[in-house]
């Protein structure tokens, strides 16, 4: 940068001398402009400085800077009053100098063109000036940003434009501060998510970030400046990078010469249409056409005329509902158009006018269809005895679905079991399963108190032939009894204990009198057999 | 009855020479099926509404009534068949049943809502039957068709939860509209080609007072989508 002021100081001071000595003439001075490239390395962003010496009633139409036809983004950065006085004693010379800032280039050698720019009522030019980029000039902590757009403008309505950051560095970054309002340009609809490429040239690695947009209605648009920021992994190092705002032009469409056609699409195309399939055919019947549109130019922009709005379509033609969408193959776009003649006296299928805006020539191109031979049978009324079609409303097309069914006041609506029902249901049966079970479960209990006793009762009489383990057992099992029957506290009651009165009693007499016998040994067979049915039935009157 | 006028309407409609004279007659009858719509219409009154619309050319709504009728009723042909034609006509892939749908959860894809409950409450009564008589006969051939009647039982009743309550509701298109990122019209859109009409799609979730819709397309990508585009089925 240096460098590059001293040049200017000197290309300045040279200019004014010889500006002045002019002056000294008495005439009116031509503003005069020059421009400096800074040297730069590869992928950086270009700095460019215009200088403009000029008469102080010679203003500078900052918005008329523009470079090979293009508009240029300036930014003025100072005026100063060189020295003495201009050609007029009450005129002044006034240096103004811009600031200019450019995509960064690859290394190479490099002719910056001619910037024009009003200065007064004056257009003046620089020369071309050249310049070199050189080769990497990034420090190991050099991190840059560009943004730029891919296509060249101006654009217009619906055309597909790509904005693209650019960020180099050579150490990987953690970015703590983004501001790319790029990927929101103003003025147009972005279209699907951006994409990020990664690539590497030489030791740097350059991040591609780009945004895919529809511009949307006329204007001019700007957007930016933009600028990261951020830390060299594993260091406190902060770097930042900015890159100037873009201004980006969406013309609109010219009215004049639009023809009625015309739908939008962008560039120059070829049309070509072919029948597919069968032509000969009835009333009603489909004929496929494929569009196979070619050429250059955005293929986003390019949709299928409406064909109701051209010669020979409508009330001859029914053409589908839906607009043909057109798929890419091989770098074509290819729309499948189904029509139905609904006439019979039809014998081709009309040229089909396409129309397209060609950016370059800023006019519309018009291109038309050859007419297509077709044969739709049903044509030949009269010799057919038909009546005369003219003036009636086209025939009905033929059904393609099955036929409405009768309802009546069963099937009108739709009858649903509650689903809580099934809930319900579940759970009652599972209570009545539960008290089942329940019953079975006291049930068993009770059978099982009741068998205990009995089986000792039926111990007792296969003990028949053994007087003592016999009156042992019945002992036990008209006491065990009692206490089942929750006469007794306890099973093994002493039967003094038991009560005198009732069927207590008796057992009580009962036992003590076996009791008695067994001292006495009086126990026959006879007795044995007597004790055994007297405790039966005792045991049987126990309930 | 109210039917028998619309079904002449459409029946006139079919038989129009003109088509003045068919669109009028198909409006006229379509207006009546709908009168008789209810919050619970049968699968018979969804397919015919849904002929109506597709003969007026409104492929969208038709598609609509056609899922709508075959969600009460998985096996009503007609209406299966004249889907396949709304969808062929809106260039929609052809949908063929899986595996899974045709054979292992057949239950779940072709029986309706009344017979899944209907045989789940006899299978639960049946089960009711064959545990009592083994609990007080006990037999281990009892108890173990119980526990099979109870499974199957238990099984239809999960599928008529699942499509009930806790499967995602599902939308019919009905005019071709762009996913967007977020629930309005300021956002960009996910992809560049719009959702075509009749395509089924997932809702995820319903957002900003019921008027967007977030769905999941048939290949997997999410968006927003505003209510009138879409109607839940």
């Amino acid at each position: 940068m240096q460098k590059l002021d001293v040049e200017i100081m000197v290309k300045t001071w040279i200019s004014f001398l010889l500006l002045y000595s002019f002056a000294l003439t008495g005439a009116t001075l031509p503003a005069k402009m020059t421009v400096q490239i800074a040297p730069t390395g590869a992928n950086s962003p270009i700095q460019g400085q215009i200088s403009i010496l000029r008469l102080a009633d010679q203003p500078v139409q900052e918005s008329s800077f523009t470079v090979d036809g293009q508009p240029l983004a300036v930014t003025k950065v100072e005026e100063t009053l060189p020295a003495g006085k201009g050609a007029k004693v009450n005129e002044t010379l006034i240096l103004s100098k811009y600031s200019f800032s450019l995509p960064g280039k690859a290394k190479g050698l490099y002719l910056f063109p001619a910037v024009r720019v009003q200065v007064g009522q004056s257009m003046i030019s620089s020369a071309p000036v050249s310049f070199e980029v050189a080769g990497s000039s990034s420090a190991s902590g050099e991190l840059q940003l560009q943004a730029r757009v891919q296509e060249k403008g101006p654009f217009y309505p619906g055309q597909k434009v790509t904005f693209q950051y650019l960020i180099s560095f050579q150490n990987p970054i953690q970015l703590t501060k983004e501001n790319l309002p790029l990927l929101e340009f103003p003025g147009f609809r972005t279209s699907g998510a951006p994409k990020i490429e990664n690539g590497l040239q030489g030791d740097i690695t350059v991040q591609i970030i780009s945004q895919a947009a529809i511009a949307l209605e006329p204007g001019t648009f700007n957007s930016g400046p933009s600028s990261i920021e951020g830390y060299v992994f594993g260091t406190n190092m902060l770097l930042k990078a900015d890159a100037p705002s873009i201004q980006v032009q969406i013309l609109p469409f010219p009215a004049q010469g639009k023809p009625p056609s015309f739908n939008g699409a962008i560039g120059l195309f070829y049309w070509k249409v072919d029948p597919v399939g069968n032509t000969n055919v009835n009333i009603g019947e489909k004929i496929n056409l494929e569009v196979t549109v070619s050429g250059s130019g955005d293929f986003n922009t390019v949709n299928f005329p409406d064909l109701t709005l051209q010669n020979g379509f409508k009330d001859v033609f029914r053409l589908s509902d839906l607009a043909p969408v057109g798929e890419m193959k091989n770098g074509q776009k290819v729309f499948t158009v189904p029509l139905r003649p609904i006439v019979g006296n039809v014998t081709i299928i009309p040229s089909i006018q396409f129309s397209s805006f060609d950016p370059v020539s800023k006019t519309y191109v018009i291109k038309e269809s050859d007419p297509i031979a077709i044969t739709v049978r049903g044509s030949r009324q009269e010799e057919r005895g038909e009546p005369n079609m003219e003036g009636m409303p086209p025939p009905v097309w033929p059904l393609e679905v099955q036929t409405n069914v009768l309802l009546d006041n069963t099937n009108i609506h739709a009858r649903h079991l509650q689903d809580i029902l099934l809930v319900y249901a579940a759970l009652f049966l599972t209570a009545v399963l539960g008290v089942q079970a329940l019953c079975k479960k006291l049930w068993l209990e009770s059978k099982a108190k009741g068998q205990r006793s009995r089986d000792i009762i039926l111990e007792a009489i296969t003990h028949k032939k053994e007087p003592n383990a016999c009156c042992s057992l019945l002992r036990k099992a008209l006491l065990l009894r009692l206490y089942e029957l929750g006469i007794t506290e306890k099973p093994d009651i002493a039967p003094e204990e038991l009560t005198k009165d009732g069927l207590q009693g008796e057992i009580r007499k009962f036992l003590l009198s076996i009791e008695q016998k067994r001292f006495m040994g009086l126990e026959t067979q006879l007795e044995i057999t007597e004790i055994i049915n007297e405790a039966s039935q005792l045991y049987h009157r126990m309930k | 009855m109210a039917d028998d006028t619309a079904l002449e309407k459409y029946r006139a409609g079919e038989k129009a020479s003109s088509a003045p004279e068919r669109k009028e007659a198909f409006n006229e009858a379509l207006r009546l099926y709908l009168q008789m719509e209810s919050d619970t219409p049968s699968a018979l009154l969804c397919y015919n509404i849904a002929n109506c619309y597709y003969q007026l050319n409104e492929y969208g709504l038709s598609i609509l009534y056609y899922n709508k009728a075959l969600k009460i009723d998985p096996r009503l042909e007609v209406a299966k068949t004249n889907l396949q034609i709304a969808e062929a006509k809106v260039g929609l892939p052809k949908q063929s049943s899986s595996m899974l749908e045709s054979y292992l959860l057949f239950f779940h894809y072709k029986l309706t809502h009344n017979e899944k409950a209907i045989t789940s409450l006899l299978l639960l009564f049946l089960a009711f039957a064959l545990l009592s008589v083994h609990l007080w006969m006990p037999q281990p051939s009892l108890r173990s068709l119980a526990i099979i009647a109870l499974w199957i039982a238990l099984i239809l009743f999960s599928s008529i939860i699942w499509s009930g309550y806790l499967s995602s509701p599902e939308a019919i298109c009905i005019r071709p509209v762009a996913l967007r990122r977020d629930a309005g019209d300021q956002y960009a859109a996910v992809v560049g080609t719009p959702i075509l009409v009749g395509t089924k799609l997932q809702v995820l979730s319903i957002q900003d007072d019921g008027n967007w819709l977030k769905v999941r397309s048939p290949i997997g990508e999410e968006g927003y989508i505003s209510k009138e585009y879409a109607r839940i089925i």
